[in-house]
């Protein structure tokens, strides 16, 4: 009897909590949304070199280029005031397959809630800090300067093998931790001021600048999916440590927007720093042959944009160290220093823009030589790395001889747009790119003229 | 005499819509922040597909225009982002049903 009763008591306090919640709010009901960009770029990017065979790659003038995504959203207001819901990204082509054998198919997938209190993520999403940049304006849409996690490049295997390339394609921060599993919260703008912070348990991804990591990574399986620290939407049973990964990955940022007659300020800045924990043996995280090693990962950006009666101009600077220590032997450094301003000025249904974006790298833990190529699309590169100190130190270029000198690279951007309707724009375009380097693994100059369109829906 | 009992109608016609102006006029306030909220959403949500170039959330009219809703200038604001839909051949969408 008491049993029944309290069956009893227990369904009519479901029963009352089950219709206190369907009263409270509506459901949730997906939404279909999303975006397409789609370039034909020609135009010119220099061929590379194998030295010791004479093996090369040459490169086509024309190409085309596309990115989607269809985005799956929905969300319901309680009675309290907040809206809680989620969000799903499916890619709308096929991605490049990652380290691992994963293929990235879902982009983004995580829940979010929000209210006067401010607003809370939690899942796979972009880094709080880098959605929270202001700096350089861009009417090339899919291009700009804070493009994170797209392909719209127009340069060489080598160019893309520069350390200072990266920097000029992402001047935010966090564009090789986008979309790994992680908390955001975004206070409310207060006076003008929001803050934005962000915590990742564990990312586990290859360092930065590949080749100035020989003979290194984190791992094992890293970017692999179901492995936990996954750089996209990914689900894992457990997160082992003492691994050679980045941990307890920590962004906070700040921007302030206000409006002082006609001109409009936005200011932004903002850090992240990733704790390195080595594995409990040595190997993969320090090179005894070259000096190079894995460190904690830090990064900074700050920004300003102006705008004013169609105007916009602004710039940034940044940092971020890759991962990578200083060079046990050499000292020097392999951090890039970023920089980017730009002016862009809309008028009726066209916007149009020209910026440029610089980063310098040190690159002090040597570069190799490109010494052969796989010719044909896969354009795998062979760049012997010396297995000892006194191969890697001398002046044997073919058998891993490092070469020691700083790298940079430039790009300036002339873009357009014309609106046509609601979320539908003709795009085109004016891309540069010079990669400087001390080897051959890591110069070329690029540039093309593109045209596109853009759908949002 | 007609003065007064005009003086009187008008003492009374006041006395009778001062309570009812200011709800009239607050309820108008209403429906422009309503009105902007829900251009400067649409403007976001269409304006830009990646997000990152400088457009839809990050397009500075749109900011200002936002910044105005916010400090009381909701006139102003929401001319400024229906105007910037019109220049870009947008259909401007319709007012919300209250």
């Amino acid at each position: 009897m008491n049993l029944l009763r309290n069956a009893v008591l227990g369904s009519t306090a479901v029963g009352a909590l089950l219709a206190t919640s369907a009263m409270a709010a509506d459901p949730i009901k997906i939404g279909v949304g999303g975006y397409y960009l789609f370039y034909a770029v020609a135009g010119h990017i220099d061929g590379q070199y194998g030295y010791a065979d004479g093996s090369s790659t040459r490169y086509k003038g024309l190409q085309f280029q596309q990115e989607g995504e269809i985005h799956f959203t929905g969300q319901s207001k309680l009675d309290n005031g907040t809206t809680v819901g989620l969000a799903v990204e499916l890619e709308a082509w096929n991605n490049t397959v990652a380290v691992g054998g994963s293929a990235r198919q879902i982009d983004e997938a995580f829940l979010f809630a929000f209210g006067s209190w401010g607003r809370i993520e939690f899942g796979a999403r972009d880094m709080a800090s880098f959605r929270m940049y202001y700096g350089t304006p861009s009417a090339l849409p899919g291009w700009g300067f804070i493009n994170a996690n797209t392909s719209f490049n127009w340069a060489s295997g080598i160019m893309m093998n520069n350390p200072s390339f990266q920097g000029v394609q992402n001047a935010a921060l966090g564009h090789q931790f986008q979309d790994a599993n992680r908390i955001n919260y975004f206070t409310p703008r207060y006076m003008g001021l929001q803050i934005g912070v962000g915590y990742a348990p564990k990312m586990n991804l290859a360092p930065g600048p590949a080749v100035l990591a020989p003979g290194i990574g984190s791992g094992p399986g890293n970017n692999t999916a179901g492995v936990c620290g996954f750089n996209d939407a990914t689900t894992a049973s457990n997160c082992p440590t003492n691994d050679n990964s980045w941990q307890d990955v920590v962004d906070i940022s700040a921007n302030y927007l206000n409006k002082f007659g006609e001109v409009v300020v936005a200011l932004y800045g903002g850090f992240m720093y990733g704790s390195f924990i080595p594995g409990f043996n040595s190997g993969g995280s320090v090179n005894r042959a070259t000096g190079a090693n894995l460190t904690s990962w830090k990064q900074w950006a700050a920004g300003a944009e102006f705008g004013y009666r169609g105007f916009t101009m602004g710039g940034s600077i940044g940092y971020d160290n890759n991962g990578l220590g200083g060079n046990w032997y050499t000292g020097a450094d392999n951090d890039s220093r970023k920089y980017t301003a730009g002016l862009m000025y809309e008028t009726g249904a066209w916007q149009m823009s020209f910026g440029w974006a610089g980063t310098r790298n040190a690159a002090g833990n040597g570069l190799p030589q490109l010494t052969a190529i796989a010719s044909g699309t896969t354009q795998a590169l062979t760049m012997p790395v010396g297995g000892t100190s006194s191969i890697a130190f001398s002046n044997q270029l073919a058998a891993g001889g490092l070469t020691f000198g700083s790298t940079s690279v430039d790009k300036f951007e002339l873009g357009v747009n014309y609106s046509l309707g609601t979320g539908i724009k003709l795009a085109a375009g004016a891309i540069y790119w010079n990669a400087v380097g001390p080897t051959n693994a890591v110069v070329g100059q690029s540039w093309g003229i593109l045209m596109g369109m853009d759908l949002r829906f | 005499m007609y003065s007064l009992l005009m003086r009187s109608a008008l003492v009374a016609g006041v006395a009778l819509t001062a309570p009812i102006l200011p709800a009239a006029t607050a309820s108008a306030q209403a429906d422009l922040e309503a009105r902007c909220s829900q251009l400067v959403s649409y403007y976001s949500r269409y304006g830009s597909s990646r997000g990152e170039d400088t457009d839809g959330n990050r397009d500075f009219i749109r900011i200002g225009a936002e910044l105005d809703c916010q400090n009381r200038r909701h006139e102003q604001g929401v001319n400024a982002v229906e105007a910037l839909m019109k220049g870009k051949n947008w259909s401007v969408p319709a007012l919300p049903r209250s």
